[in-house]
């Protein structure tokens, strides 16, 4: 087991680490680490200060003031450890490891874009305002789709002799049962064994089109609640005498239920949006030329 | 109609109308029930990772998350890994996030410098191994965690209270009662010698309850026992409820459904109450294997032989030997839970039947059609057909299988209704087809029972539903049985039921037989071998395509054991095969334009299997 996790491309965790320590350098104090030269290391009181509050996850303030009362040897120590962490990073860089591999690409981007939520997305709660007015704007997510609850009683084709049985026999029991009425508990005796349900409550029309098929489906959704068994309606299985207990036309959900929902959505939207947004206006800063052969 | 597969566009496009919405809590979504028991089976998966894993996120998984893991569930589209937009045709009903629980969140959390864990002493510990250029130690402190002294420090409460609040308030917010069910679990990677003693643990709680205690991980204990007594004190500590579901017995070496506990006790009355009480169903199918019967074990029974892992362990350290097998396939676990049974009086094994992905891309994907493979290096694209799981160091990628489904009977899809259908084993697995599956035991039931419309209600009536349990009943002959299969609406015909049956024989041997007891067209079994003919099979392999002009889009019957002996404990479960179809690997090689390799077989028969029914003397 541990053969595999030896493999590339885990070896290039050793070059991410330090990177991205260079990365956050860069990303929230400016030229103070970005590096000079090739091979001059300046440990300047800035880049240091910057180096201990990514690494304490200090103030700036406390940095200086850490500093101030370290012994003279946690000092020197202290610049040490400085010192490794941007030789490592400057030899990485040397190799040219953040050039071509795209693991490691990937890897500083997702560090960039983690970095893109925090600065541009911390702490993100949408106001209400925004919830109502996303909720609003994306109403159709909010529609619940036409559903039906029925009870049928099946008719199987192969239990008949030929059609005019089956059909007859539909016709029959149609009228004994408007007549008696019985519960539903009570017609367990009429028709025969469904593969799928004999009672569907409250499902939308794919489910039904599943089950029955097309046909079938929109013979369904387009009756009527009725007290009375309706039919016999065909389907790909033979035909069914339906009892229509309810039916609701799609309906858009009241806000209030469904407010959290549109809450966790919109943070989640609004997080992809920052992102996004830093993103372009990192892309603002660069000059971005492609190649005529690439442009549609 | 051919059936000719969209394939890797079928996943693709096939819009339901409305995207999800919900009602409040409490507010009209219970059906208007006018019968008391399970209508409706529910689909779902209960073992899907996202890149809270450990080695989800080391093999590439780095972005998608719980969130992702839930939209993708609920029929939003998502974008994969190899770059293809992938939605699915029909959404789950539930979901189970059930990321590593050892260092869960931790790498991605530690690659993008969260100071919860990278100032851990965990934290630091990888932060050292980067600096003294052996990073490959960091990656594999995952499999470190699993190991009998693991040399990196687990995260501080605090670290895992804190990832873990955030996955179950993800989970609480993506749940949706009536409509979509999203339930907190995390999965204890136990692992002995390279043998496998995975365990998901599903809550039925809400975050109030389940952020009381982070989850149990192997740093803890890598002792089954160990973590039922967690579960134990979580329930006492919260009054939340919680189970336990292995899974991959068939990578552990005989250790799954074992004779001895991890340090060598025989199994005891102890070890057999506890682990009845905590593992009502197992995950016998998923991506790594089918693991309900095993052909050395059941050489009878022509369909054994079915999509089995059995070269090795999960860390493929030890080659597989037989005597281990009846310790890691669930038919042979149920029968060693008989004889377990009459020695201490209680089943250790008396488990329910599930399927799940444990697919670790986020795409919780079943189907031949739409089989998104594992890590991201096995989504679909022309090199999976070749290529080998995590960077070509484990199995061939092409033995993955496109498995499966948790199927649950329940009145109503919240998480209540449908943990206590697991809790009673009112569930059944499917290796990746929505196949409907009623299966009812009793001692009254008549032959035309089955034909009656309302066959449900006295299947309930009369008996018991899979998961149940039969007694003996002095003045009835042998148990009876209901059981009525129907096609996935969208997918194959069905080629035959069979009810899988094991008793114990009073010298303390455990038998068993597959009957074939409902079949399409007019086969006859054969009087010679006592077999039904195979069905056939319509699959073209050049087209990757199949018809529906074989096989019987629903088959049911009535059935009386022949073989009943009142004094012989026994279990019987049903087993319901499709006509076949072409395979994931089929379905890519007419994709893209592939030659299969020889060994990769052409079709599969998917297929469900149903918790049992217990007969006790």
């Amino acid at each position: 087991m541990l053969n595999w996790l030896r493999r590339e491309p885990l070896v290039h965790f050793l070059v991410i680490g330090v990177m991205l320590y260079g990365i956050s350098l860069g990303l929230s104090e400016g030229q103070e680490g970005a590096v000079a030269d090739d091979k001059t290391i300046d440990v300047t009181k800035a880049a240091l200060f910057s180096f201990m509050q990514h690494r304490g996850n200090i103030s700036r303030e406390d940095a200086s003031r850490y500093w101030a009362r370290l012994a003279p040897a946690a000092q020197t120590a202290l610049i040490e450890s400085y010192i490794e962490e941007e030789v490592l990073f400057r030899t990485a860089l040397a190799f040219g490891l953040d050039q071509n591999d795209y693991v490691i690409k990937r890897r500083l981007i997702q560090r960039m874009e983690f970095a893109a939520l925090g600065l541009a997305g911390r702490d993100l709660e949408p106001k209400p305002a925004e919830v109502r007015a996303y909720f609003e704007a994306n109403q159709s997510d909010y529609i619940v789709p036409e559903k039906i609850t029925f009870s049928h009683i099946y008719l199987n084709p192969a239990r008949y002799a030929d059609l005019e049985e089956l059909q007859s026999t539909a016709e029959s029991w149609l009228f004994e049962l408007n007549a008696r009425q019985p519960g539903l508990a009570d017609t367990g005796e009429y028709g025969d064994r469904f593969p799928y349900y004999r009672r569907y409550v409250d499902r939308d029309r794919v489910f039904i089109t599943d089950h029955f098929d097309d046909g079938f489906a929109e013979a369904v959704f387009t009756q009527h609640v009725n007290a009375n068994w309706q039919g016999p309606i065909q389907s790909q299985h033979g035909l069914h005498l339906v009892l229509i207990q309810d039916r609701r036309t799609a309906e858009l959900l009241p806000f209030s239920e469904v407010r959290d929902q549109v809450a966790t959505e919109v943070r989640r939207q609004q997080k992809l949006a920052a992102s996004a947004a830093y993103v372009t206006g990192l892309k603002s800063q660069f000059d971005i030329r492609v190649a005529p052969v690439l442009q549609p | 109609m051919r059936m000719k597969m969209s394939h890797l566009a079928a996943i693709g496009f096939f819009s339901v109308g409305c995207s999800l919405s919900a009602a409040a809590e409490g507010a009209g979504y219970a059906p208007q029930a006018s019968q008391d028991y399970p209508q409706n089976v529910y689909w779902g998966d209960t073992h899907l990772h996202t890149r809270n894993s450990a080695d989800a996120y080391s093999l590439g998984n780095e972005n998608l998350t719980p969130i992702d893991a839930y939209r993708f569930a609920r029929g939003q589209e998502i974008l994969a890994h190899n770059g293809m937009k992938v939605r699915l045709k029909r959404p789950l009903d539930f979901l189970v996030v059930s990321d590593h629980a050892e260092y869960l969140g931790g790498y991605y959390r530690y690659n993008v410098d969260d100071p919860m864990v990278t100032e851990t002493a965990a934290g630091k510990q990888w932060s050292g191994y980067i600096a003294e250029g052996s990073p490959e130690k960091m990656m594999a402190s995952f499999v470190d965690s699993m190991s009998e002294a693991p040399t990196n420090p687990p995260f501080p409460d605090a670290t895992q209270s804190y990832i873990w609040a955030d996955v179950a308030r993800t989970a609480d917010e993506y749940n949706v009662p009536g409509l979509f069910t999203a339930f907190s679990g995390y999965e204890w990677t136990s692992m002995i010698d390279g043998n496998n003693l995975h365990r998901v643990v599903v809550y039925r709680d809400a975050a109030d309850k389940v952020v009381q205690r982070p989850p149990f991980n192997a740093q803890m204990s890598r002792d089954p026992r160990d973590l039922w007594k967690a579960l134990e004190e979580y329930e006492v500590a919260t009054g939340g409820q919680v189970i336990a579901i292995a899974h991959n017995g068939n990578l552990s070496n005989g250790m799954m459904f074992p004779s001895e506990s991890v340090d060598g006790q025989a199994i005891d009355q102890g070890y057999a109450s506890l682990r009845a009480r905590w593992e009502p169903v197992y995950e016998v199918t998923q991506v790594k294997g089918d693991g309900e019967a095993h052909p050395t074990l059941s050489p009878a029974d022509e369909f054994a032989d079915y999509e089995n892992w059995d070269a090795d362990n999960i860390a493929r350290t030890e080659q597989k030997e037989d005597w281990m097998l009846k310790h890691e396939y669930a038919r042979g676990a149920l029968k060693l839970g008989l004889a377990y049974e009459e020695a201490l009086g209680v089943n250790p094994f008396k488990f329910g039947m599930i399927g799940s992905t444990d697919g670790h891309n986020t795409f919780s994907t079943t189907a031949e059609d739409n089989f998104f493979g594992k890590f991201p290096e096995s989504e679909p694209a022309p090199e999976r057909m070749t290529n080998a799981m995590a960077n070509d160091a484990l199995w061939q990628n092409w033995r993955l299988v496109a498995s499966g489904y948790a199927a649950i009977w329940a009145e109503e899809n919240t998480r209540e209704a449908l943990f206590d259908a697991m809790k009673r084993r009112e569930v059944y697995a499917t290796t990746g087809s929505r196949i409907q599956v009623r299966f009812f035991g009793g001692f009254d039931y008549g032959e035309d029972d089955i034909h009656k419309p309302d066959y449900v209600t006295l299947g309930y009536q009369k008996g018991v539903p899979m998961g149940g349990d039969l007694t003996r009943d002095a003045k009835a002959g042998a148990p009876t049985f209901l059981i009525a299969a129907a096609k996935d609406p969208l997918g194959a015909n069905l080629d035959r039921i069979q009810v899988v049956k094991g008793w114990l024989v009073s010298d303390g041997t455990v038998e068993e037989r597959v009957y074939d007891v409902a079949w399409s067209g007019s086969r006859k079994v054969s009087p010679d071998t006592g077999k039904l003919p195979a069905v056939g099979s319509t699959v073209d392999e050049k087209s990757a395509s199949y018809l529906n002009t074989i096989g019987a889009t629903s088959l049911a019957t009535y059935w009386q054991d022949p073989d009943f002996d009142a004094s012989q404990r026994a279990f019987y479960y049903v087993r319901v095969l499709e006509i076949p179809k072409p395979r994931w690997t089929t379905l890519d090689a007419a994709y893209f334009g592939l030659t299969l390799p020889d060994e990769v077989p052409r079709e599969i028969q998917d297929r469900a299997y149903t918790s049992p029914i217990w007969y006790t003397p």
